[in-house]
């Protein structure tokens, strides 16, 4: 990450490229403000606690939750998830509804959706929109999470929604994966979000989230998207675009142009950062530590200042 | 090469035993697509029987017992997101077996999409599949699908 500001567009002198590179060192409890396409932040606990607006609203992320995994570091998934869902109930604004950004099951069992359904019963955290990772559907190229999560989506699970001005966008990119590829949207996928972002004038704010990440985190262990340059192409008109994604199991910003990409924790174990290790599977820490790499991403729209305001939230 | 007559089990009688293909088969050993089209008219009928491999050497009398190791000769292992050997040369006729060694759910799955396809192997899971027919057979995971491997059966 640069130092320099690229993108000031209120003139008012705020480094974001600085303001995310302390942001990535500082870790958890960092509050991400986007104003106009300009980032503020603050620490947790510090914030300006004003009042809801009309029209602000706050919504969660919770990703890679991994029913059905139970090895190290990490033998009682379930209970991480249900503590993820005990931290939703205790936010001090109700969130409006809930992103799911992929690899609910471990395994692609039924009782794993089934264990994930009824602790989300008990999450106070409004409906939840899923996107399926590879763990939900390589047995079948998503057959069964469709029958069963893709209600009200389009193609392949592809959705869009407004809620409050904000236009939100749930991609799928990780079905009919190619061989010796990455993640990937697909020519189908691509055209219906030329459709979906077409009526929409440059200054409403998009949020889009998908399972793994949209940008080239990592390739050599699988973590980017192959054709989502195609996608970005088609956000780059948009004055404000916030990217969410999972899969890599640790939180990582980076900021292009007007677009903010994120990754989320999981909720059931880590992963080593990008090459760290010989291969990306759970990384193994110390009990002690584990809840502090586990979290949900919590994101606040004010309408006062057209901002979204991330903050990661470890569960320990 | 003089070990050959001694079935071991570890990675380097594997990796040796690919030298022996090489010197002796040559250029059929890595170019396969021709040549295993050939072994499929020429012997079409011989799934189960002895190794291509094992019959072109003079050298190779003594060897043909590695070949009929199962565990130096149609193991792949899976570790580390990687398949090992990412290449596994076989008798036509031979199950090749794979084994989860991670942490985290695999599969082998053919390129195509419909020659084969694993369950989702869970750590210390195994996925047998009988190859009857010469040919060159990439596959990946279906997971994480920058692990390829092929598997040649001759």
């Amino acid at each position: 990450m640069a130092d320099e500001i690229i993108h000031d567009h209120h003139h008012d002198g705020i480094d974001r490229r600085g303001f995310l590179k302390c942001m990535a060192w500082a870790g958890t409890g960092v509050a991400l403000t986007f104003s106009g396409g300009v980032v503020t932040s603050h620490i947790l606990g510090q914030g300006v606690a004003a009042a809801p607006a009309t029209g602000d609203f706050t919504f969660v992320q919770i990703s890679d939750s991994h029913i059905g995994f139970h090895k190290a570091p990490n033998t009682d998934v379930t209970a991480t998830f249900q503590q993820a869902v005990d931290k939703i109930n205790r936010l001090p604004t109700p969130p409006a509804f809930t992103l799911h950004t992929g690899d609910l099951s471990h395994l692609q069992k039924l009782d794993e959706w089934d264990t994930l359904d009824q602790l989300l019963k008990g999450a106070k955290g409004g409906e939840v929109f899923f996107t399926p990772g590879e763990h939900d559907v390589a047995v079948d190229n998503g057959k069964s999470y469709l029958t069963r999560y893709g209600k009200g989506t389009t193609g392949e699970g592809w959705r869009s929604f407004d809620y409050k001005g904000v236009h939100f966008v749930g991609l799928v990119n990780v079905l009919n994966l190619k061989a010796g590829g990455l993640g990937y949207l697909g020519p189908e996928q691509i055209d219906w979000l030329k459709q979906d972002l077409a009526g929409l004038s440059s200054s409403t704010p998009v949020v889009v989230y998908a399972h793994i990440p949209l940008w080239a985190v990592y390739p050599k262990w699988g973590w980017g998207t192959d054709d989502s340059e195609q996608a970005l192409a088609l956000l780059r008109r948009f004055g404000s675009v916030t990217v969410l994604n999972g899969h890599i199991h640790q939180v990582l910003h980076k900021i292009e142009g007007n677009i903010t990409f994120h990754t989320a924790y999981s909720t059931a174990f880590p992963q080593p950062a990008p090459g760290t290790a010989p291969a990306p599977g759970p990384l193994v820490v110390p009990a002690g530590k584990l809840k502090q790499m586990l979290g949900i991403h919590e994101v606040s729209y004010r309408v006062s200042q057209n901002a979204l305001a991330i903050v990661d939230s470890t569960l320990g | 090469m003089m070990e050959h007559g001694a079935p071991r089990t570890g990675p380097e009688t594997r990796a040796s035993r690919r030298w022996l293909l090489a010197g002796l088969a040559g250029m059929t050993a890595f170019f396969g697509a021709a040549v295993a089209e050939r072994a499929t008219s020429s012997h079409a009928s011989t799934a189960g029987t002895p190794a291509v491999v094992a019959t072109p050497s003079p050298q190779a009398s003594p060897a043909a017992s590695p070949m009929a190791s199962p565990a130096v000769a149609n193991r792949v292992t899976i570790s580390n997101f990687a398949f090992t050997p990412a290449t596994i040369e076989i008798a036509a006729g031979t199950e090749v077996t794979w084994t989860n060694q991670d942490d985290i759910p695999h599969t082998a799955t053919s390129n195509d999409g419909k020659t084969f396809t694993s369950p989702l192997l869970d750590t210390g899971d195994e996925f047998h599949q009988r190859f009857t027919k010469p040919g060159t057979y990439p596959y990946h995971c279906a997971l994480h699908p920058f692990m390829t491997a092929k598997v040649i059966a001759r």
